[in-house]
């Protein structure tokens, strides 16, 4: 958490925010309520009843110390009480036994959504003690958990679950699964390893220090000092640095020479030579600096595993979004009823009820409802999409609105939701070419540096044997191969963390490095700058006919066909089962030109305009049109589709008179939200852009125009563009192509980088390297400055590895380090190419995190 | 210095009392969450109740069922 | 849902006990305190009794404001915080009593045998065998009601406040124990079982470590729990005050010889004490960062809240005396500052400034709440007593930081033949009229404390003493 701010309102402002959530009051309807004597305002129902309901129980002091303001509470169903079905909880709940005062309890892992801050955490403790039969109640805010036991026989677990949601959040049972058992010992016994090692350290250095800073310590006291010192090394090598004896022991046993290696070989050797001088009662000892080089070393792999964890928690959090919970409709479509199942135990074509406020529970099409649902954990994006019969749905969605029916499609690891989980879990297993380069030189450096230790050694021996202990030690403990074997996967990893909080998915290791050298970004069309959602932009009709009714016919005309064109004219103006339009008959669809149908005793076409001329039999060349209809068109822009509407009739005199013409529409996509600022940003990184589309050349040239974009070609195939693609690079340039995955697989598959953008391709194309699930353009942007700046560190780290090593190897090798600098060098080292790594990803980022 | 002999030996000693308990308090999961206790204390009202405070609930209630119903 | 037949209740009757007591023996302190800085100036002022002469008081003075105001201050929080926080009553009730009866047993044979003149020499530890026995017995059972009520805690975390006080009390029982093992000859007189400088260093070790432990460590478990309480927002970082804690037990321990630097203790133990405490000065400020950085975004509750104003001046006291003491232990400084008057003023401005005004803090916090009130008889007042005692504390800090340099300045200064400058009966006409000064801070701090007693005894009167019902996991929901 990160600095306190004073979330309350001014007075002024307080009437007019929602004291629990803080978002504006409508206008009009006030709920209102007297709490501790102050009138409070409220945006709705909900918050109202959540703010009473802490009030009675005297929880005010929530409002006086949360630091976020609240999240508005959902107004949910009751759905809670599926949960007390002995089968559906099975899974959640553990027994405990008989508690002290003789009833059975029973705990449970909950889940919790809503959770903004600190105050939240006592707030749901504090609620769910005063609930009767709870023993215990505990929440931790780090991992939004929380273990409630209870007496199953005083209160069934709907009603925990129920009294949750009455303060405004939502609890879900929650199987804590082994690997999160496993993950929280890792995280104990690290930090007790990193703990023993500091505290020892600095009772090892107190007993060192008075060698430091005087030669008059008498000899006894130096005796005691040393056995002391001897004492509290112990535990320090033969616990806290156990992983470095265990990884050096690893790769040994596999004939390489990891980092490890020389860490464990150095500590053996200062530790055994300490060791006989402390029996022997003369020589040096080095206890300090054995602890000392654990301790630090310890601190850097703490922080990198830190790094490691965080980039995790954004996918974790992904994961979790999957509900336990369907509502299978049994006997749809005949009867309405539901039964509460297990969502693993859904099948393709089950038939799920989805209400308001719960979560899909697998992939599949709304058969019937009409909702919006909030796809955030899929694509980053928190506003809501609409859902109409015959759209899809993924499982981890929120219904936001209304009741909706679901045909399943996909369930457990088919859903889209475990796809984007299983790319990145593969891009995480893979280790990045930077990385493998990283440890095959940092495996010759420690080779070599092992062949460098026995030729010192022997050649110190030679020289003055009583240092050559000394020398060694320092050799080995000063080089510091951790800028590359520690520095560069954790600098890539707190990258892609970042990037998986802002929905970009990483789908090959590789492909931050590709990422950072990016010359040249090609967008493989048109559609990926606009919405891809062509819309009616405005119509024009001759002089004297009603626009209305053109529209009319011209939505009859179109409303069975499939085609995008079409789609545009079906949602101007709302059109409903309820709406009625002119009845077509004699509908004949001519593929490729537009559409023919009879209107009330009329022929009608709509589409081409030689299509529609031809109708009058007038000859379509020269295009002659009505003078308004001319204007028009000429007014509008070049990415703008003419649609022409026409009856076999005359229209008029003049120009264009006789071929029938009565209304012409013009269809465009709209531009993307910020594709200008994106352009430019990606010029303003020194970006060459290129859009390559199959559309018409001067659809692309105005698009590009338009956009900033600097080339544009159209009209191309798939096979020209892998052509333009191969040019460029042929010019040296590496090319990044942004699409949608669709037809263009050879282009994407010659760039350096591919790179998906958008929920709206089916997950059978993702083969991109990068993958953007939400559709925005920004995001484009973020993923190349992301890794850019890891790649920049990465060549900071090596920088900084390369020019350390190059002073303090030859330094230790004559001499010139006593053991102590050695190793307080190269532990400051690590901590200095981890700590620079961890500035990626920020220690404190995590509130910038999409809603978990 | 002979005090040391006695000095030493027990801050040993002492070392190894506090990393004791310090393994046991990161094994009962002392450092699992440490954001969650600074709140809680809070969460523990420590005030006398005035006596009044009933009363506003059930003003609070009352205008609740008022205006949103 | 039935509800179980009686409610247990946290036990507040002791912790009244002791607030009350503290701040009464807050009063003879600092009472004695005024007496001896008017001795200081007008020696008449011991009138010729041996019970009244400085050398009498002084320790009685040290003893009381430590041992009987900090000490009973002590004890009431942490037998306030430990219940509260652990949600639970104290382990051991009728331990708990006896600790409050034996202690206050132990400030009047303490009171009795210094004047008397009864004393074993030591510093901070002149109390003699049998006493420091009955103070080990009570030390020992307040463990056992601390750690007691730790294990039976209702909550799987233990407040960081805590481990502060559990710090502070394993601390002091070892120090005391280590430093006061003595060999009897009488009833009223023992030798130290050390010898000479062995002596010395024990006596330091525990001295440093009373001051590290009882002063330091206890009071930061009072203000790690009043201060968030007070201001009702949560501490400003919790993971801080955990790695400050561990930090802080784990160095203090050795900075023990920097009261020794320029003594027969060897150099290279000087030097090491002095590199120490000045390493010190890292965890000792995390504990001011946190608290102070816990008021941010609050700040303005500072302008309405006498209590805040006491703990966010108490926390600056703490900030500054720790950066002056490890200044303090720099040997070329304290060449210059040993054996004046600085140190008397650093001293006071750890005891004044931190300890006494976290104390009040706490008590104006904790009093009401122990008699059915939700605040002090007159808030009024409390805003009077701060000012005050702030305007005291300044005047006191800065007379004896002047008077210390000159005296140093004057002590060091040599003629070119090598003999000094001064005589040291001019540096203490010198130091005169700082002495005035001090003596007016003094009083005026005096006469805070007095307001509060005052403040507090209305309280009382206006109130009755309630103990709180511990809150059951199985309270009543839908009331």
């Amino acid at each position: 958490m990160s600095k306190p701010v004073e979330p309350s309102l001014s007075p002024a402002a307080e009437a007019r925010f929602c004291y629990h959530c803080g978002t504006e009051n409508p206008q009009g309807v006030r709920w209102q309520a007297v709490l501790k004597g102050e009138p409070r305002t409220f945006c709705c129902a909900g918050c109202q009843a959540v703010a009473q309901t802490i009030h009675a129980a005297g929880l005010d002091a929530f409002y006086a110390t949360r630091t976020v303001l609240a999240q508005a509470p959902e107004e949910t169903q009751d759905e809670w009480v599926a949960y007390d079905d002995e089968r559906v909880v099975r899974d959640f709940v553990r027994k405990r036994g008989v508690g002290p005062d003789g009833k059975e309890e029973h705990e449970i892992a909950l889940l919790l959504e809503g959770l903004t801050c600190g105050a939240c955490v006592w707030l749901i403790e504090s609620w769910l003690m005063k609930q009767p039969g709870v023993v215990e109640a505990r929440v931790n805010f780090a991992s939004r958990r929380a273990t409630v036991v209870w007496h199953p026989e005083t209160a069934p677990l709907s009603q925990l679950l129920r009294a949750v949601a009455r303060i405004g959040y939502r609890a879900y049972p929650y199987d804590p699964a082994r690997r999160d058992i496993q993950a929280r010992r890792e995280r104990r016994t690290m930090l007790f390893r990193m703990g023993v090692a500091l505290f020892g350290m600095m009772q090892v250095m107190m007993m060192a220090v008075p060698h430091y800073i005087s030669n008059e310590v008498p000899a006894d006291t130096t005796v005691l000092l040393r056995w002391a010192s001897l004492v509290l090394t112990l535990p320090v090598l033969f616990y806290s640095a156990q992983p470095f004896f265990k990884g050096a022991w690893r790769d040994l046993s596999m004939g390489r020479a990891g980092m490890d290696v020389p860490v464990a070989l150095g500590l053996s050797v200062a530790f055994a030579a300490s060791l006989w001088a402390t029996f022997r009662g003369t020589g040096a000892v080095y206890y300090e600096s054995v602890t000392m080089f654990v301790a630090l070393l310890l601190v850097a792999r703490y922080f990198e595993a830190m790094v490691r964890q965080r980039s995790g928690d954004a996918i974790e959090a992904m994961a979790r979004q999957q509900p336990v919970l369907a509502d299978r409709l049994t006997e749809w479509p005949r009867l309405q009823t539901t039964q509460p199942v297990p969502a693993t135990t859904l099948l393709a074509d089950d038939y799920v009820l989805v209400r308001p406020g719960a979560v899909v529970p697998a992939d599949g099409v709304v058969v019937e409802g009409n909702s919006h649902v909030e796809e955030a954990v899929l694509t980053g994006e928190s506003w809501p999409v609409r859902r109409v019969p015959g759209d899809s749905v993924f499982a981890g969605a929120v219904n936001r609105e209304n009741v909706l029916i679901v045909q399943v499609q996909a369930v457990g690891e088919g859903t889209r939701l475990a796809t984007i989980l299983r790319l990145v879990d593969r891009a995480a297993s893979e280790r990045p070419r930077v990385a493998q380069i990283a440890d095959r030189v940092a495996s010759w450096f420690i080779a070599a540096l092992l062949a460098l230790a026995v030729v010192v050694g022997v050649v110190w021996w030679l020289i003055d044997p009583s240092r050559a202990v000394e020398v060694v030690f320092a050799l080995l403990v000063i080089t510091c191969p951790c800028a590359l074997s520690l520095a560069t996967p954790t600098a890539l990893s707190a990258a892609a963390g970042a990037l998986g909080r802002r929905r970009v998915v990483l789908a090959r290791s590789d492909a931050q490095e590709a990422l950072a050298r990016v010359t040249t970004l090609v967008f493989d069309k048109t559609g990926t700058l606009t919405e891809g959602k062509v819309t009616l932009n405005g119509m024009c009709a001759v002089a004297g006919s009603g626009g209305a009714e053109l529209l009319s016919i011209a939505q009859a005309l179109e409303a069975p066909s499939e085609h995008p064109l079409a789609r545009a004219f079906r949602s101007e103006g709302k059109i409903t089962a309820e709406t009625v339009l002119p009845a077509v008959s004699d509908l004949t669809i001519v593929s490729g030109n537009g559409i023919e149908g009879t209107v009330a005793g009329t022929r009608w076409r709509i589409g081409r305009f030689d299509f529609v001329a031809a109708l009058s039999g007038a000859d379509a060349t020269p295009v002659l049109l009505p003078e308004s209809l001319a204007r028009f068109i000429e007014q509008r822009s070049f990415d703008e589709t003419m649609v022409f509407l026409g009856n076999g009739n005359g229209n008029g005199t003049g120009n264009g008179a006789g071929n029938g013409i009565q209304a012409v529409f013009a269809l465009g996509d709209a531009l993307r939200p910020q594709a200008r600022e994106v352009v430019a940003a990606l010029h303003a990184m020194g970006i060459q852009t290129v859009l390559l589309s199959g559309d018409r050349h001067e659809n692309a040239e105005a698009l590009a125009k338009t956009l900033g974009i600097e080339t544009a070609h159209g009209g191309l195939f798939p096979e020209d563009k892998r052509r333009y693609i191969l040019e460029r690079q042929a010019a040296g340039e590496v090319v990044a192509m942004v699409g949608d995955g669709v037809n263009d697989a050879p282009g994407l598959a010659q760039a350096q980088v591919s790179i998906s953008l958008g929920s709206a391709t089916s997950l059978a194309q993702w083969t991109a390297d990068v993958v953007i699930l939400s559709d925005e353009l920004p995001r484009l942007t973020d993923a190349l400055r992301h890794s850019r700046r890891a790649l920049r560190v990465v060549r900071q780290n090596l920088s900084w590895a390369v020019g350390y090593n190059l002073i303090a190897v030859p330094a230790a090798a004559l001499g010139l380090v006593t053991p102590l600098i050695a190793a307080l060098g190269m532990s400051l080292s690590s901590l200095t190419v981890v700590l620079n790594a961890l500035r990626i990803s920020g220690i404190r980022g995590q509130e910038s995190a999409v809603r978990d | 210095m002979e005090i040391l002999w006695l000095l030493i030996p027990m801050s040993v000693l002492l070392v190894l009392i506090m990393g004791s308990i310090f393994w046991w308090s990161v094994r009962s999961g002392q450092f699992d969450d440490l954001d969650g206790p600074a709140y809680r204390i809070l969460a523990d009202d420590d005030t006398p109740k005035p006596e009044m405070a009933s009363g506003e609930v059930l003003e609070g209630e009352r205008e609740r069922k008022g205006m949103g119903g | 849902m039935a509800m179980t037949s009686k409610a247990e209740l946290f036990n507040y009757t002791v912790v009244r006990q002791f607030a009350i007591m503290a701040v009464i023996w807050g009063i003879v302190g600092l009472l004695v305190g005024v007496v001896i800085s008017l001795q200081l100036i007008w020696p008449a002022f011991n009138f010729d009794l041996p019970w009244l002469t400085y050398g009498r008081l002084r320790p009685l003075h040290t003893n009381a404001i430590i041992f009987a105001f900090g000490g009973c201050a002590l004890f009431a929080t942490s037998y306030y915080i430990v219940q509260r926080t652990c949600q639970t009553r104290l382990f051991a009730n009728g331990l708990a009593s006896f600790t409050f009866w034996a202690w206050q047993l132990v400030i009047l044979l303490a009171a009795l045998s210094l004047v008397f003149g009864i004393t074993s020499g030591k510093e901070y530890a002149e109390l003699e065998w049998p006493i420091d026995l009955l103070i080990a017995v009570v030390w020992v059972s307040y463990a056992i009601v601390f750690f007691g009520t730790i294990v039976k805690r209702r909550t799987p975390h233990i407040y960081v406040a805590n481990w502060f006080f559990g710090a502070m009390i394993l601390a002091v029982a070892l120090l005391h124990i280590v430093n006061s093992v003595a060999i009897p000859v009488t009833l009223f007189k023992s030798y130290s079982a050390y010898a000479g400088v062995q002596d010395a260093m024990v006596q330091w070790w525990y001295g440093h470590n009373a001051v590290g432990f009882f002063l330091t460590a206890g009071f930061l478990g009072m203000m790690y729990y009043f201060v968030p309480k007070q201001a009702g927002r949560p501490i400003y970082s919790y993971r801080l005050s955990i790695v400050h804690f561990w930090a802080l037990i784990f160095t203090y321990m050795w900075a023990g010889p920097h009261h020794l630097l320029y003594t027969a203790v060897p150099d290279w133990a000087q030097t090491l004490g002095m590199i120490f405490s000045v390493i010190l000065l890292a965890p000792s400020w995390g504990g001011m960062i946190n608290g102070i950085m816990t008021l941010s975004g609050a700040w303005h509750k500072l302008r309405s809240d006498p209590i805040l104003k006491f703990m966010i001046v108490a926390l600056s006291f703490y900030g500054m005396s720790t950066f002056e003491g490890p200044a303090l232990s720099v040997k070329t400084i304290n060449a210059l500052a040993h054996y004046t008057d600085w140190i008397i003023g650093h001293v006071h401005s750890g005891a004044l400034g931190w300890v006494g005004f976290i104390t009040m803090g706490s008590l104006y916090y904790l009093i009401p709440r122990l008699y059915g009130r939700t605040e002090m008889w007159s808030v009024k007042l409390v805003n009077t007593h701060f000012w005050i005692a702030t305007i005291g504390i300044v005047l006191y800090v800065a007379a004896l930081w002047i008077a210390g340099v000159m005296q140093g300045l004057m002590w060091r200064s040599i003629h070119v033949d090598g003999s000094l400058t001064y005589t040291f009966i001019e540096s203490v006409k010198a130091s005169y009229p700082f002495y005035y000064i001090r003596l007016l801070g003094g009083v005026l701090y005096f006469l805070g404390m007095l307001l509060m007693l005052y403040n507090v005894l209305k309280t009382i009167g206006q109130g009755k003493s309630v103990d709180a019902a511990v809150p059951t996991a199985t309270a009543p929901a839908n009331a």
